[in-house]
C-alpha cells in the first residue's frame, strides 16, 4: 500500500485525472465571483480547511476569506511565495495548491503571477513547483545573492532589523500571496508565515543579520533570530497568507527527513499571527511557546489568542 | 516556585560553547574523501539509476543545499555533503545524502539527533535505522540518509538497496562516543539515545527552554551530552572537561539565579542538587556529579521523586 506523500501524490493524481481536475472549471468560476458559502458571507479572519484533495482545500479556505476578488483585482500583478526548503515530504509547499492558488488569481484578473526566490532551480525541481509555474505560465525569477539586488527598506520600530533588505523584483508588485508549508524548525521549534518572509530578504543578510556574529546557537542567539524575523514582518504585510499544513514534519525541520504528521489541512487568512498560532495549534504546540508569534503579537502585528478571532473550520 | 527560573537553570546549564557554529564556524576541515566515490552507479543497483549530477556542499556552502536548518549539522561538526537522486523506471525517485562529519562523535551525534528512537533496525552502517520513508547510518565520520518519496514498498526497498550500496563503499568505522551508552542496560523502556554536542540539539530534546532564558551566553562550557527520552522522563548526562569545570558551571548557576529574586525563590538547593519547576509544570532535578551534571526533566503528574532519585543515583552508579 501506497500512502501519498506530497509531489508524488500530486503527480499520481494528475496523471490519472488530468492536471487540472483537482480545481474544477464550476468551483473556480464561483470563487471568481466571489463568496460561495453562507459562512463565507460572514467575517472570517482564519479558515482552516481539512479534506484530501490539496487544491479544493486552498480554494475553499481563501473562499471563506472572503474569496480572491478581494485580494485580487482586475490588472493586478500577483507575487507568490510558496515554501521550497527541500524535497523531502512534509518540507515544501504542495503543487497541487500552488496551481489551485495560480489558477485563483487568474481567476479573479491577475494580469501577471510570479514567483521570486534565491535559491537553485533544482530546489524547485525536487519540490515539483518548477513543473507547476512552467505549466501555467508563471513566471519563476531567480534573484541572485548579491546585494545590489536588494532594497533597503528602513524599519523604524524594529529591535533589531533597522534596515530590511528586499528583493529589488519584489516592489513591481501589487499583492503579495504569502504560501508557507507550516514545519518544524529545530532552531526556533516552529515555521510558518512569518518565517516565510525570509525568502524576500537577503539571503547574505539573513546569515549575517539573523544570525548575529559568532552564532553559537544558543537561546540568546535563537532570541535574536525570532526578533529579527517579527522585524523583517514590519517591514512586509502579505495580502493573503495560505499555508500548507496538508502534511508535514514535526521533527528535524525545516529540511527533513522527520516525523510526518498529516493534519491534512490549508490554513488561510491575513492576520499572520493568528494564521501561525493556528498552525502552531494544529501542529500541537502553543502559540504563546512560540517565540515569533510571540513577539509579533507584541509587535501589534496581529493576534495570538484565537479566541479574539473568528476562525471558521469546515472540512471538505 | 517560580517556572521561569527553574527553565532557566536547565537550559543555563545546557547551554554551551560550540566548538565550530555555523556563522563562524572556524576553519572548514579538509574534506578527508572524494564523495563522488562512493555513489552508486546503475551497475550496483537493480533498477535505480543516478538521476542529474550529484552536488556537492563544504563548510558554510551547506547553508545553500539548507537554507535555515544547517545549524545544527555545524553544531555538531560538518565538513561536506553530497547529494544524489536516483530513479526506477516507474518513476520513483530515492534521495541519497553522504555527510561527511568533523569526527566520528560528530556523525554518530548526528545520527541519533536524525533519529526518531521509532524505526526498525537496519543492516547497514553502524545502526542503521529504517524510519516510514528514510534510512539512516553512520559508520566512521560519515552519515548516510537515503529518503523515499512515497512509502510504497518498492521505494522502501530501494532505500535499503541504495543505502547498502554505499555502506559496501565506505571503509571506515569507529566506536560510537562512550558517553552514548551512560544510560543502564535495564532501562528497557528508554525509547531514544541523542548523542550532544551543542545547546541546539539539546533544545530539540527539552523544547523551549529558551523561550524563558535570558541569561548570559557562554556562562557554561559543557564538552558533549547524552540525552535519553524514557516514558514521561528526559535524562541529561552533560560532560564537562573537568571536575572543576562542572562544579564551577554548577555554582555559576545557583550565583546567578541567588541574584536574580524571581528565580532565587524557585530553587530548592542542597548540596550539589537543585530541583525546580518549569513553566510547563515539569519538576527538574539537577546533580552535580564529578565532570558531569545529571539533570531529569519529570513530566509525570504528580512528579514521582523516588523514582526520579533512583535514576540518578543509578546513574552515578553506572559511572563509578
Amino acid at each position: 500500500m501506497s500512502t501519498k506523500i506530497g509531489r508524488r501524490e500530486f503527480m499520481a493524481r494528475s496523471a490519472k485525472f488530468g492536471a487540472s481536475a483537482f480545481l474544477g472549471d464550476k468551483l473556480l468560476g464561483s470563487l471568481a465571483k466571489g463568496p460561495v458559502s453562507a459562512a463565507a458571507a460572514d467575517k472570517v479572519d482564519v479558515a482552516v480547511v481539512s479534506g484530501t484533495d490539496y487544491g479544493a482545500l486552498a480554494a475553499k479556505a481563501v473562499d471563506l476569506v472572503g474569496g480572491m476578488v478581494k485580494f485580487v483585482s482586475k490588472g493586478a500583478k500577483v507575487l507568490l511565495m510558496p515554501n521550497v526548503q527541500s524535497k523531502n515530504p512534509g518540507t515544501f509547499t504542495k503543487p497541487e495548491i500552488l496551481r489551485a492558488v495560480i489558477r485563483m488569481c487568474k481567476s479573479a484578473g491577475a494580469k501577471e503571477i510570479g514567483c521570486l526566490s534565491y535559491l537553485t532551480q533544482q530546489h524547485w525541481d525536487g519540490a515539483g513547483l518548477a513543473a507547476v509555474v512552467a505549466e501555467e505560465g508563471v513566471g519563476l525569477k531567480f534573484i541572485p545573492r548579491e546585494d545590489v539586488h536588494y532594497r533597503a527598506v528602513p524599519v523604524p520600530a524594529a529591535a533589531v532589523l533597522k534596515d530590511a533588505k528586499i528583493m529589488n523584483a519584489y516592489f513591481d508588485y501589487d499583492v503579495f500571496i504569502n504560501m508557507p508549508v507550516t514545519k518544524d524548525h529545530a532552531g526556533n521549534r516552529f515555521t510558518g508565515s512569518m518565517k516565510n518572509l525570509m525568502a524576500l530578504h537577503s539571503p547574505n543578510e539573513n546569515r549575517a543579520v539573523f544570525h548575529k556574529p559568532n552564532w553559537k546557537t544558543d537561546p540568546a542567539d535563537i532570541a535574536h533570530l525570532d526578533t529579527c524575523i517579527v522585524d523583517l514582518n514590519l517591514a512586509l504585510k502579505p495580502t493573503l497568507n495560505i499555508v500548507d499544513a496538508t502534511e508535514v514534519i514535526t521533527t528535524n525541520g525545516p529540511m527533513g527527513p522527520g516525523d510526518l504528521v498529516k493534519p491534512m489541512k490549508v490554513i488561510a487568512g491575513t492576520d499572520r499571527v493568528a494564521v501561525d498560532a493556528m498552525c502552531a495549534t494544529v501542529l500541537g504546540l502553543k502559540p504563546e511557546d512560540i517565540g515569533t508569534i510571540r513577539l509579533a503579537f507584541q509587535k501589534k502585528i496581529g493576534e495570538i489568542d484565537l479566541k479574539k478571532v473568528a476562525v471558521k473550520e469546515i472540512k471538505l | 516556585m517560580n517556572g521561569r527560573g527553574f527553565v532557566s537553570f536547565v537550559f543555563f546549564v545546557m547551554t554551551a560553547i560550540v566548538p565550530r557554529t555555523s556563522a563562524d564556524p572556524g576553519p572548514v576541515p579538509e574534506p578527508q574523501l572524494d564523495l563522488r566515490t562512493v555513489l552508486p552507479s546503475s551497475a550496483d543497483l537493480r533498477g535505480w539509476t543516478p538521476k542529474d549530477a550529484p552536488q556537492i556542499y563544504r563548510g558554510d556552502d551547506l547553508f545553500l543545499y539548507i537554507d535555515g536548518g544547517a545549524d545544527v549539522y555545524h553544531e555538531y561538526g560538518f565538513k561536506q555533503v553530497i547529494a544524489q537522486d536516483y530513479r526506477d523506471a516507474n518513476g520513483r525517485s530515492v534521495s541519497l545524502e553522504v555527510y561527511e562529519m568533523a569526527d566520528i562523535a560528530a556523525a554518530y551525534g548526528m545520527f541519533t539527533f536524525k533519529s526518531s528512537g521509532k524505526g526498525r533496525a537496519a543492516a547497514v552502517g553502524q545502526d542503521g535505522q529504517v524510519e516510514d520513508y528514510y534510512l539512516n547510518f553512520w559508520r566512521g565520520p560519515y552519515l548516510v540518509t537515503a529518503v523515499g518519496f512515497d512509502d510504497s514498498a518498492e521505494c522502501r526497498a530501494g532505500i535499503e538497496r541504495i543505502a547498502a550500496a554505499v555502506d559496501g563503499r565506505l571503509k571506515a568505522t569507529g566506536p560510537r562516543p562512550k558517553l552514548a551508552d551512560v544510560f543502564p542496560r535495564e532501562w528497557t523502556d528508554v525509547t531514544r539515545v541523542v548523542y550532544l554536542k551543542g545547546p541546539l540539539a539539546a533544545d530539540n530534546i527539552y523544547a523551549y527552554l529558551n523561550r524563558y532564558v535570558s541569561l548570559s551566553r557562554d556562562l557554561f562550557h559543557f564538552k558533549e551530552g547524552a540525552a535519553a527520552e524514557r516514558g514521561l522522563y528526559k535524562i541529561f548526562v552533560l560532560r564537562y572537561a573537568t571536575a572543576a569545570d562542572a562544579g564551577q558551571a554548577f555554582a555559576k548557576a545557583e550565583q546567578t539565579f541567588r541574584q536574580n529574586a524571581a528565580i532565587g525563590n524557585d530553587v530548592q538547593t542542597k548540596a550539589g542538587a537543585y530541583e525546580a519547576r518549569d513553566a510547563k509544570g515539569n519538576i527538574l532535578y539537577a546533580r552535580l556529579f564529578e565532570d558531569r551534571i545529571h539533570l531529569v526533566v519529570d513530566a509525570n503528574r504528580p512528579s514521582d521523586r523516588t523514582s526520579v532519585e533512583a535514576m540518578l543515583t543509578r546513574l552515578e552508579k553506572s559511572l563509578r
